[in-house]
């Protein structure tokens, strides 16, 4: 029996296990990654990809999925709780590069928005990208995600300091689009 | 098989440090090539360095990469926050001893220090040796690391008071 929690097509959502470490490793170290992500880039060994697995549980604010496209382990992405009384919230991705240009992150989007909104209520769905990631930010404008504003000074690479800009979509614009 | 790549280079890889590693750890830093320059005075057993992965390389905060070349581990690197107000790190090398003389830790040392500076925003960082590792002090010096300071009869190792000295980088004065 194949687990989903959330499917289109090809891409299942489906919750982390142990048995994912590797893979998570792979993800979030490998170069194109680990540039578009918040984190800053340090290592992460299969000790700490064990003990980040093991939080996921604990942590209510957040749900945490695996993203698998035609059965391959291919990202992993997240909808976390910002001002919880607020219900709002905001969603971190990321595809493997063995994965890009498949679609995945677009599909994977829709189906993290449709969660948030007719699952977990939620008022508002924020998500971001750093200055030049223009594939994310199709993702997002392609979701119904409007641009909000700029961050300055987010993440340091590559010896310069990139922004962050920040996307949003409102339950009413999500509700609307789905008329 | 040693752990997922952080760092590609020419010739060696860093890669994360695993459980799996620890017996090549054990292997190098009961070595008296490596542990007489680094002050290790007591052995290490295989259980002390699984301790080592588990607890200070899984830590929050200083970064460890196995030096690998093809696959096969050759040596650790390390950057320690030392201040992390002040982003100042200190870096710690070692190279299992059929591998010295190779360049490995010259590459090893460049590709950290790089990454320090141009992803992590470091301000400065540095790294000690005992006077007469020549070869350590060299790798530093290649890279435009500069001599800061000397520290006498700073640590006892075969058989005698070594002095310390202490080679420095800011970022602006890199690359």
């Amino acid at each position: 029996m194949k687990i989903k929690f959330l499917e289109e097509g090809d891409v299942i959502l489906r919750p982390i296990e142990k048995e994912d470490k590797e893979f998570l490793q792979k993800l979030v170290l490998h170069p194109d990654v680990r540039n578009t992500i918040g984190k800053p880039p340090t290592p992460v060994n299969l000790k700490q990809e064990e003990e980040f697995i093991e939080n996921l549980k604990e942590d209510e604010s957040k749900e945490s999925f695996l993203i698998e496209y035609k059965g391959e382990k291919a990202g992993e992405i997240s909808i976390g709780a910002l001002e919880k009384p607020y219900r709002k919230g905001e969603f971190g991705i990321s595809i493997h590069p063995d994965h890009h240009g498949k679609g995945i992150g677009s599909t994977a989007v829709k189906l993290i928005l449709k969660y948030s909104f007719e699952t977990l209520n939620r008022h508002k769905v924020r998500g971001g990208y750093i200055e030049g990631n223009e594939p994310s930010r199709r993702i997002q404008e392609k979701a119904g995600m409007q641009e909000e504003g700029r961050e300055r000074h987010y993440k340091y690479v590559d010896g310069q300091w990139k922004d962050v800009i920040w996307m949003s979509i409102l339950e009413t614009e999500y509700f609307d689009e789905r008329e | 098989m040693p752990g997922t790549k952080f760092i590609e280079g020419d010739t060696v890889n860093l890669r994360t440090v695993e459980r799996d590693d620890a017996e090549f750890l054990k292997d190098g830093v009961n070595h008296p090539d490596v542990r007489v320059w680094m002050s290790n005075t007591r052995p290490q057993n295989l259980e002390q360095e699984e301790d080592f992965v588990d607890e200070v390389v899984s830590a929050e905060g200083d970064i460890h990469l196995l030096i690998c070349k093809e696959g096969y581990p050759k040596g650790i690197i390390s950057l320690m926050d030392q201040e992390e107000e002040g982003k100042i790190g200190e870096l710690g090398i070692w190279l299992h001893p059929e591998f010295h003389g190779k360049g490995y830790g010259s590459e090893a040392a460049k590709l950290l220090t790089e990454h320090a500076f141009n992803q992590l925003n470091y301000h400065k960082v540095y790294a000690r040796a005992q006077k007469q590792n020549k070869p350590s002090i060299g790798i530093w010096k290649k890279l435009g690391f500069e001599k800061e300071g000397e520290f006498k009869d700073h640590t006892y190792a075969q058989g005698n008071y070594q002095n310390v000295v202490y080679l420095g980088i800011l970022q602006g004065d890199w690359e």
